[in-house]
């Protein structure tokens, strides 16, 4: 008599070739699998949970930093490990970033680095408040022969940016100036009015707009195909810094010194698109993620922020104890991380996911972690998880700071309520949160139409 | 340079015109020279020559001595307008200059404060430049050469157009130029939009967005069939056409081997695969080779020399036909003919009828199996295929079709003399269709017309038929037209519940051909009166009838016109049937069927009471003594002091109980106070009709959003978005993966640049 015993066949279970990942059979009955939406919920909650141990944003700093302020970073547009910085001492230094080491250092300026620019050719175009541009070879290590190129201009300079793809730049100083890299005097002046310019941005995606932002609390946009400036927009208090989206040509953020940063369509000026809030102090820097997903600002409150394009609040703040106010933020080219240069010298590294990391992960691990984030999304409005993942540990300074300005602005609001209630019917208007910034454009639509 | 040097802010904007550079000015490499001068630009040529034109008609307004341009005609329009929109706009600007004006008198700021901050000042604009001025100042062969070409430009425009001179200050030019470089910068970058729209949309984005190359290729091979010739001759013949480089034709060529060559393998392989079987499954195949072998053996031992595998082959079909019960009445086929009432079709019935009778053949043929299983099974087996096959034969036979072919127009004969006379009757009168017993039974309807009571003698009529027609009656069906012919009498008409319980009994009577062969007089009474014609002598019962029926209803039509009978129903009286029909109560009614009738009728004849009226005192009748609201306050008085404040006695019993002599006082009592919902606190405390469960589960609080989420506009919305589980337990591989594809990859260790336009550079 044979007696039948239990058995199974290795093709079910084992993998076909040696590379495949091995199966797992499973039962789809449904009946099997009870409490499905209780146990994801669950697995959401977990997943939550583990994202906040996880969370380990600072990846580290770069060689030992400068001695001044760092005041400018800049990446290299074609290479992921190659980033530069300029500090207050006049000093820049090139640095690999995967071993986080200084790769070169020199004085280039006498007095503060304000801008720096990679061209063309992977070279730095640097500008400082010595009434200079420099053009400097990368591939050299010792500058001590001085820079390739230099340029002289009739005041100190505060930004410069170049063109994607010409050998263009452009300047800020007293006014907006167009350069060609191979010609020693500037091609066009596109400014418009302000006493002095201090940030100057070239679009990456509409090559040829230029969006500027002046002292006079003004941000303009030029144009440098009729080579002049085209639209001004005034807003409340001034802007600090501009940054196009790259890959919605006509959205830039400015980062203002109203504790916001402000969305907003070149074309229609009058009105913001949105209102990034949550800072405690000016924004001194802004930058998008390659991706034109998110967007990083730096602030004079010693924190730096990412927020979701399509969101108005934070997702993550960052914040060290040693590092003192951010000057400048960059993300690396591959948008998985930060550079963050700030007053007291360091330039730092972050994740732009603090949880995430980016060591080559199996087709399962990478597999869970895309459901986990699923389910995490899918679960986000949940009140445990909702709290948990936005749980953050804040400073003292900054949850102070931000309980008093949530108070005055309560204040404020139920003042000017008060007010309204005490007046005639319609003479107190509200103002729209993305309008209230804006004191007017220079061209309005009426203009246009004619 | 020294151009723009020497003569500041008017020449730099004569260079914004020309793109800065003194070639510019001639007439045909202006065009190339600006293509060439602005790499950036995304290449559409339309817009550009609008920047072109708008900027060289400023500076045509501005500058006196640069001669109108190249498309004179264009422009002079263009100059026209501009005017036009120049004067206006100095209109409004008027008012703005005056607005500023006071500003700075106040000793405000001015925002828009151009380079140049008044007109007024500005020296370079009021003295004329002229062509000699220039060329005072030019010493270069080049600017000479640039300056007669100037010259001659001049010469010709002079003939035809008056130089415009400009009205305007300095400022508002610039402003105006302003705003139409504005308004040209929005247009370009709003060419953007699609892309940015699309990029939202988007469920996945993948970045770098852009290839760097290699596209080419890939689409020429995705373009192309793989069936195509390989030959390389034929390959750039079919593609001569598209004008395709040989690069990209050998590489085509290329791809295409490579999937001839992968689909030479996978099929090699999947041959080789279907070869390759486990020692088990031989085992097993071979055992049961052998035992089919051993059983026909013996099969064939006994039936002679036939071929043994082809009498096995019979064998396991009709093993399998038995087992698989194809022949009996459940198959989905024969499910579906019944439903869908095909049977009357004669293919579908012939071959019902066919399915049938083999099923019974098989079905004795099992039930024999005990008995000889082994020598009669398989000549049985033979018997019967021939005998199918000869049935079939003679069915198929030419004279067989004729008779059928006779006997289906006699069938449609009769039927159509039946039609006719119906139809002769048809003629006489309008009522009278609607009169007619058969018609009535047949539709299944209340009617509201005249001569509906009659209904009740054709009802009675038809169950007549009924009877005569059926030589042995089945007795349910009679009983359950008498009960309907008796209802007919007692409410006078023929309710819809009724007529449509018997249609329901007709048509599955009809719905079943089987049924149908034995039981005949169903058919006689229902709605096919085709079945009829079957019998010649059934023919001319029914014949009789009808007319008898006929005559009837010519009586009933008769008396309605006498007046003998009030026969107008209205919907009311119909209502109240209904509600007394349906209402087991109202049959127990004491009031008989006949009185009911003529009350009815009665109170149809006068004013209908409202049936709405009727219904709320019926309401009220049966919920009297109910007093809700009372009941409700009650409730919610109990709910309110059960949640509230509660006052616990915790003495312990015995405690302190002394008795005797001289014992104290027992002590006040031990009161505990149990904090409730103080009432004035209550959620429902302003809602009077209200309760509002204080004590709701706490618990499940935790896994309820608070508000319906952002992109959500309903709770339902947001539900339905939680319903269906992802995870691998639930759904299929495929379908996890989909669902979980993140909305943003970013392959790792690339460069991720901006999007840049497709023909720029």
């Amino acid at each position: 008599m044979k007696v039948k015993t239990l058995s199974r066949s290795s093709d079910v279970y084992l993998p076909a070739r040696n590379c495949e990942v091995s199966r797992l059979p499973r039962n789809l009955d449904p009946d099997l699998h009870p409490f499905e939406r209780a146990r994801e919920y669950t697995r959401a909650l977990n997943a939550t949970k583990l994202e906040r141990v996880f969370a380990a944003p600072f990846v580290g700093q770069l060689g030992n930093g400068h001695i001044d302020g760092v005041y400018c970073i800049a990446r290299h547009t074609r290479r992921l490990n190659s980033a530069a910085s300029g500090s207050g001492d006049g000093v820049i230094k090139y640095w690999d970033l995967s071993s986080k080491e200084e790769v070169a250092s020199f004085t280039a300026h006498r007095g503060i680095v304000k801008g720096l620019a990679v061209t063309l050719d992977g070279n730095l175009l640097s500008c400082g408040m010595d009434n200079t541009v420099k053009l400097w070879d990368v591939m050299e290590t010792d500058h001590s022969g001085g820079p390739s190129k230099t340029f002289l201009g009739s005041s100190g300079f505060t930004g410069i940016d170049h063109h994607r793809s010409n050998p263009i730049f452009v300047t800020s100083s007293n006014a907006v100036q167009l350069w060609d890299e191979n010609r020693s005097k500037p091609t066009a002046d596109l400014s418009w009015g302000a006493d002095n310019v201090n940030t100057v941005r070239f679009n990456q995606t509409e090559q040829s707009i230029i969006a500027s932002t002046g002292s006079d609390r003004s941000i303009v946009i030029h144009d440098i195909r009729s080579k002049a400036p085209v639209q001004k927009l005034v807003t409340l208090m001034r802007t600090n810094a501009v940054c196009w989206n790259p890959i919605e040509a006509f959205n830039f953020a400015a980062a203002n010194e109203d504790h916001n940063v402000y969305l907003y369509d070149m074309r229609y000026l009058t009105r913001s698109l949105n209102v990034y809030k949550d800072h405690v102090s000016a924004v001194m820097d802004v930058d998008f993620s390659p991706t034109g997903q998110e967007l990083v600002t730096g602030s004079y409150d010693k924190t730096l922020r990412i927020y979701r394009v399509n969101e108005g609040h934070s997702r993550d703040i960052y914040h060290t104890k040693r590092m003192q106010r951010i000057f400048c933020v960059r993300f690396t080219m591959d948008a998985r991380y930060i550079m963050s240069g700030s007053d007291e010298g360091n330039i730092r590294v972050w994740r732009a996911e603090a949880a995430a990391r980016s060591n080559v992960k199996s087709a399962r691990e990478r597999s869970k972690l895309e459901y986990e984030a699923t389910l995490k999304e899918r679960y986000k409005n949940m009140p445990e998880i909702r709290r948990i993942s936005r749980h953050r540990h804040l400073p003292k300074p900054i949850k102070t700071a931000s309980e008093t300005k949530r108070i005055e602005l309560a204040s404020i609001k139920r003042k000017e309520e008060n007010m309204r209630r005490r007046s005639k019917k319609g003479t107190m208007p509200y103002a729209k949160e993305r309008e209230k910034q804006i004191i007017g454009v220079a061209i309005r639509e009426v203009e246009n139409k004619v | 340079m020294d151009v723009v040097d020497e003569f500041g802010v008017l020449v730099s904007a004569e260079i914004s015109a020309g793109g800065g550079d003194g070639e510019d000015d001639s007439e045909d490499g202006r065009d190339e020279s600006d293509d060439d001068e602005r790499p950036s630009f995304s290449g559409v040529s339309d817009s550009e020559g609008s920047i072109h034109h708008t900027t060289a008609t400023f500076s045509d307004i501005e500058s006196d001595f640069v001669p109108s341009d190249l498309e004179e005609e264009e422009d002079d329009d263009a100059i026209k307008s501009l005017k036009q929109a120049i004067e206006k706009a100095s209109q409004k600007s008027e008012e703005d200059v005056v607005r500023i004006k006071k500003r700075k008198k106040l000793g405000l700021p001015t925002h828009f404060a151009p380079i140049v901050d008044d007109g007024e000042d500005i020296v370079p604009v009021k003295k004329k430049v002229t062509l000699d001025d220039i060329r005072a100042h030019t010493s270069s062969s080049f600017g000479t050469r640039s300056l007669a070409r100037l010259d001659e430009l001049e010469k010709r425009s002079k003939g035809k157009s008056e130089v415009v001179k400009s009205r305007l200050g300095r400022r508002l030019e610039v402003r105006v130029d302003r705003a139409a470089a504005y308004e040209i910068a929005k247009e370009e970058v709003g060419k953007w939009e699609d892309t940015v729209k699309r990029n939202r949309e988007a469920e996945h984005l993948e970045f770098p967005l852009q290839r760097s190359g290699g596209a080419a290729t890939a689409d020429i091979t995705g373009a192309l069939d793989l069936d195509d010739e390989l030959d390389s001759e034929k390959l750039v013949h079919g593609l001569e056409g598209r004008e395709f480089s040989l690069a990209e034709v050998i590489a085509r060529r290329n791809e295409l081997r490579r999937m001839r060559e992968l689909m030479f393998r996978e099929e090699m392989k999947a041959k080789r695969v279907k070869k390759i079987k486990s020692k088990t499954y031989r085992k097993i195949h071979k055992r049961e080779r052998e035992r089919a072998q051993e059983i026909a053996a013996q099969l064939e031992g006994e039936s002679g020399d036939e071929d043994h595998e082809d009498s096995y082959g019979r064998l396991v079909k009709h093993a399998r036909e038995r087992m698989e019960l194809r022949h009996k009445n459940t198959s989905n086929w024969a499910r579906d003919v019944k439903r869908m009432n095909l049977h009357k079709s004669k293919g579908t019935r012939d071959e019902l009828e066919e399915m049938l009778r083999r099923g019974e053949d098989l079905t004795r043929k099992i039930e024999g199996d005990d008995d000889d299983i082994s020598g009669d099974d398989l000549p049985n087996i033979n018997d019967d295929e021939e005998a199918t096959e000869e049935a079939s034969g003679i069915m198929a036979m030419k004279f067989m079709r004729e008779a059928e072919e006779r006997l289906r127009k006699q069938n449609k004969e009769s039927i159509d003399e039946l039609r006719r006379m119906e139809d002769g009757r048809d003629g006489e009168t309008e009522e009278d269709i609607t009169d007619s017993a058969v018609k009535i039974i047949n539709e299944g309807r209340r009617r509201y017309a005249p001569g509906v009571q009659e209904s009740k003698y054709a009802a009675q009529e038809s169950v007549e038929q009924f009877i005569e027609a059926d030589d042995a009656p089945v007795g349910l069906e009679r009983e359950m037209a008498s009960i309907a012919v008796k209802d007919a009498d007692s409410v006078s008409t023929i309710s819809k519940t009724q007529t449509s319980k018997k249609g329901e009994f007709k048509s599955s009577k009809a719905s079943n051909p089987w049924i149908q062969d034995v039981d005949p007089g169903s058919v006689a009474k229902g709605a096919s009166v085709l079945s009829l014609s079957k019998d010649s002598t059934r023919f001319a019962k029914t014949e009789a009838r009808l007319k008898r029926s006929r005559r009837k209803a010519k009586k009933a039509v008769q008396a309605v016109e006498d007046g003998e009978a009030e026969v107008r129903i209205d919907v009311n009286q119909i209502l109240q049937i209904r509600d007394v029909h349906g209402d087991p109560d109202a049959e127990a009614n004491p009031v008989n069927g006949e009185d009911s009738h003529v009350m009815m009728v009665h109170k149809g004849g006068r004013r209908a009471k409202p049936a709405e009226f009727q219904q709320r005192e019926l309401v009220k009748r049966a919920f009297a003594g109910d007093d809700v609201v009372r009941e409700f306050q009650e409730e919610k008085q109990k709910t309110v002091e059960d949640e509230g404040d509660k006052e616990v006695d915790v003495t312990l019993p015995g405690w302190g109980s002394w008795t005797g002599k001289g014992v104290r006082k027992p002590q006040k009592k031990f009161i505990q106070k149990i904090e409730g919902i103080n009432p004035k606190n209550r959620q429902d405390s302003k809602l009077k009709n209200v309760i509002i469960n204080e004590k709701a589960a706490k618990k499940s609080a935790k896994y309820t959003a608070g508000a319906v989420p952002f992109p959500y506009e309903t709770r339902e919305q947001y539900e339905r978005s939680l319903r269906m589980p992802i995870g691998k337990l639930w759904s299929t591989q495929a379908t996890v993966q989909r669902l979980t594809k993140p909305k943003v990859i970013v392959k790792p260790g690339v460069v991720v640049e901006p999007l840049s336009a497709p023909f720029a550079t």
